[in-house]
């Protein structure tokens, strides 16, 4: 699968995407997909197209950069975020998250056995924003 | 510049307080002091010898996370604790630490790098790892 490139400088909640706050499990960088671990405190980490239990289950976008127990910033389903990567500059496209721990692909065709199909929003026409609407499966393909 | 800023690894650095939110007006990292800047309402880095004087009595605390131009900044303000983690605040219990003449650093009272407004960040209560912040700044600048 063909992860989009994203640079964590460049991504940025849009005007009116409420910024919550939660702790960071793990390394996670902004652009990055998360979910929130119940078995350890409710930590943020990485969400996994292929992972095992919570973890194929996005929650929330990371929109700070934070390292294992640090303050992270997130935006749930309905923000708006910059993700200002070239891959964005296609309005419409829809994106769907990778089999590679926190990251983003927009290529569903790449979906194999024992993945969980995960739809992550849209891009919205110019400036190369995602409209982030998290649906997962609750079933892998 | 001097040798001796507090040396910091920004992944260990862990607020051991709630934090305050802002908006980042540069890129920060981890475990540097930031200031309100007028001018955008956003944090950048303290610097005791910063050009705009506005920007070096506005200290508002130490940033808990890495953070971009226009992204979420938690800090832990006034009255908060801190993990620096750092190898060399070696200093005693109770080591008062000054904001340095490097934008974002730290440095003990006996570094020669409290130049312009000498601003107390804090002081080290588990000596080298944890720092309460209690800011007390400067009226007017000195040296340098």
């Amino acid at each position: 699968m063909a992860d989009i490139t994203v640079t964590p400088a460049e991504v940025i909640p849009q005007n009116g995407s409420d910024v919550k706050w939660g702790t960071a499990g793990e390394d996670i960088d902004a652009g990055e997909f998360i979910y929130f671990d119940a078995a350890d405190n409710g930590k943020a980490k990485l969400a996994d197209a292929n992972g095992t239990g919570a973890a194929h289950t996005v929650q929330a976008l990371a929109v700070t950069t934070s390292a294992d127990d640090q303050p992270l910033g997130y935006v749930l389903p309905g923000a708006e975020v910059q993700m200002d990567t070239s891959a964005f500059a296609t309005a419409g496209l829809p994106v769907f998250l990778s089999a590679n721990p926190g990251k983003c692909s927009v290529t569903a065709a790449d979906y194999t056995t024992g993945w969980y199909y995960n739809h992550l929003g849209v891009v919205k026409a110019g400036g190369k924003i995602l409209q982030f609407g998290a649906l997962s499966a609750d079933t892998a393909k | 510049m001097a040798a001796s800023d507090y040396s910091l690894t920004a992944s260990e650095v862990i607020a051991l307080s709630p934090c305050e939110i802002g908006r980042a007006g540069a890129t920060i990292t981890a475990g540097q002091v930031v200031v309100d800047d007028p001018s955008t309402g956003k944090l950048v880095l303290a610097d005791a010898n910063h050009a705009t004087a506005a920007i070096c009595g506005r200290v508002k605390g130490i940033a808990a996370h890495n953070a971009s131009d226009g992204q979420p900044l938690a800090y832990v303000g006034n009255g908060g604790r801190i993990r620096i983690d750092s190898t060399t605040a070696t200093g005693e219990q109770n080591e008062t630490v000054y904001l340095s003449d490097t934008p974002g650093a730290m440095c003990s009272s006996d570094d020669a790098k409290m130049v312009g407004f000498s601003t107390v960040i804090g002081h080290v209560d588990t000596a080298g790892a944890i720092l309460t912040v209690q800011i007390a700044e400067a009226a007017a600048a000195y040296g340098n």
